[in-house]
């Protein structure tokens, strides 16, 4: 029992650790589906312990931009926001989806207008430019509508949607509420350009949608 | 039989022929009995030569003072487990940075790989497995490991399907050594992926599935139905793990019945899952006695117990003065002693 026992673990150790690879080696297969260059302001990297002696970039989007996602938007992803508005009190799980992201573009540009008019000392610098816009059940139309790659970005993301059960003006309202991955592992050959305070990163997306850094 | 299953009855034999000495000199003490000069040199010899058997073949404890020195072992044992499963995590972390890709790749795979065959090689110089089961909480933790910091290297999206692997490894291991604690840890990865599962199939994300405890349950259902199919010494580790699958949920579900798949109103799921809750905890006490598992029955009283008193602080906690609500508790606990003493009484 004992030796047969081992080699089946050894055997699931080995097989689980193949289909990760073979995973990765079929998202970064031929050509990235996205690549696009950010920066500190979008990809800061991730809080670091004392010993810990390994890079990741955290993949930061504005939440101050109030999100676009309303409740026909909601239904295509897959809620069911007739039965959350009748039945407010079971609120609707968050649910999968892609997140089309804008960098640098109009909803940002206006943004930052608005908030100058408002606030005399308003900095946006520091901000992070990538500002949700759209979202969908799958990518292909996403990347079709968004075309521009150096201006969208398209992410797995998980959405929430919220009854607004006090006096709002949208009974239902949904918002990205997380980035799958949003911690992005620097490989070590790369990871001393990322003690400077300002720095440049390119990101790639493979066939899975999973990240990648390629470049500074 | 194996090797863990063996070693346990060898201990239990080695207990009631202690508790027979111990006796018999009583009863001797006391002039109920007494043994002849030639029936005691055939027994003090016989019982003597039996332990002295079982202890070279099985490493039990002989005497009260073994076996809490073997409890202490234990302990150690799992802390050090614990301690180790931290130094290997901290080592990484620390000299991570400093490692390429590949080369850390293939520390991630061969960690768990030599741990197996640690295991292996201290399994075959002890009898205790003190020292094995050890070596398989770190082995279980650096498989742990390897796939979650894979994951982080290539920037994977998590899924539940990592907590298969987890629970494969640690439920093989268990039963190529006899190791219950490991059992109970790979039990815990597939109650979370069953239930990672359901929920996910229903279009939600994943790891949401602690919002709907119904898919938990699940989980610790089918594990206590598996109790009945695996072997006598892993039986138990079974069903108290997929009882307290059952159990948790049902105590979210007591308070909040929003998180239900029912689509009902909250207020009559949490009061009906308050009604399934104590006919649960009831049946549990009544199983364990029927199948004479003592751990399920203590934790089906204590259920029972836990949720007697939520329901009592629900009704009175508001509105009756405090030294009225634990004067109750306290005379109600009197009068289920009364009870259970009378019972007790009858079944004599």
């Amino acid at each position: 029992m004992k030796k047969p026992g081992l080699l089946l673990a050894a055997a699931v150790v080995i097989v689980s650790n193949a289909l990760v690879l073979f995973g990765v080696a079929r998202n970064r297969a031929g050509a990235p589906v996205e690549t696009i260059q950010l920066t500190q302001r979008e990809l800061p990297t991730g809080f670091r312990e004392k010993e810990d002696t390994g890079v990741s970039l955290r993949l930061n989007w504005n939440k101050l931009v109030p999100g676009r996602l309303d409740q026909a938007k909601l239904e295509s992803i897959g809620f069911n926001t007739a039965a959350a508005l009748r039945d407010p009190k079971h609120q609707p799980l968050p649910r999968p989806a892609f997140v089309v992201f804008e960098y640098n573009g109009p909803a940002w540009e206006q943004w930052v207008q608005a908030r100058e008019q408002e606030f005399s000392q308003f900095d946006p610098t520091v901000l992070s430019r990538l500002v949700p816009i759209d979202a969908g059940r799958s990518p292909e139309p996403l990347l079709q509508k968004y075309s521009d790659r150096q201006k969208y970005l398209i992410v797995r993301g998980v959405i929430r949607a919220f009854v607004n059960t006090g006096t709002g003006s949208k009974p239902l309202d949904g918002s990205v509420s997380e980035i799958l991955p949003q911690d992005i592992h620097v490989p070590p050959s790369l990871a001393s350009a990322f003690s400077a305070s300002s720095y440049t990163v390119t990101l790639a997306y493979g066939h899975r949608f999973e990240p990648w850094v390629i470049g500074h | 039989m194996p090797k863990a299953l063996a070693r346990r009855e060898a201990q239990q034999r080695a207990d009631r022929l202690r508790i027979f000495r111990q006796e018999l000199a009583e009863l001797e003490r006391q002039q109920v009995i007494a043994l002849s000069d030639d029936q005691r040199a055939r027994l003090e010899p016989f019982l003597d030569e039996t332990l002295k058997d079982l202890a070279a073949q099985y490493d039990i404890d002989t005497t009260e003072s073994q076996k809490q020195l073997s409890l202490g072992m234990r302990v150690v044992s799992a802390l050090g487990g614990l301690a180790l499963c931290a130094a290997v995590f901290l080592f990484f972390y620390r000299f991570w940075g400093s490692i390429p890709t590949a080369g850390q790749v293939s520390i991630l795979i061969a960690t768990s790989l030599i741990g197996l065959a640690a295991m292996y090689f201290v399994s075959e110089r002890e009898r205790t497995l003190y020292f094995t089961g050890l070596i398989g909480l770190v082995t279980f933790a650096s498989f742990g490991l390897n796939l979650t910091v894979l994951g982080q290297i290539f920037n994977i999206v998590p899924t539940p399907n990592a907590f298969l692997a987890w629970g494969a490894f640690a439920i093989v291991l268990a039963y190529a050594f006899g190791l219950r604690l490991l059992l109970a840890a790979g039990l815990v990865c597939w109650l979370v992926f069953i239930p990672a599962t359901i929920v996910s199939w229903t279009g939600v994300t994943w790891d949401s599935f602690f919002e709907r405890p119904e898919s938990i349950i699940v989980g610790g259902l089918l594990t206590v139905a598996t109790s009945f199919l695996v072997r006598e010494d892993f039986s138990g580790t079974f069903c108290l793990v997929g009882l307290l699958a059952i159990l948790f949920p049902l105590l979210e579900l007591w308070h909040y019945g929003s998180s239900s798949f029912l689509p009902l109103d909250p207020t009559t799921l949490e009061r009906t899952y308050q009604v399934v809750a104590f006919i649960a905890a009831a049946l549990i006490v009544w199983f364990g006695i029927r199948t004479d598992q003592r751990p399920v029955m203590n934790l089906g009283a204590a259920a029972f117990a836990i949720f007697l008193m939520m329901k009592f602080v629900d009704w009175w906690w508001d509105w009756m003065p405090k030294y009225m609500f634990f004067f109750i508790v306290g005379a109600i606990a009197i009068g289920l002693l009364t009870a259970f003493r009378k019972l007790r009484e009858a079944t004599a």
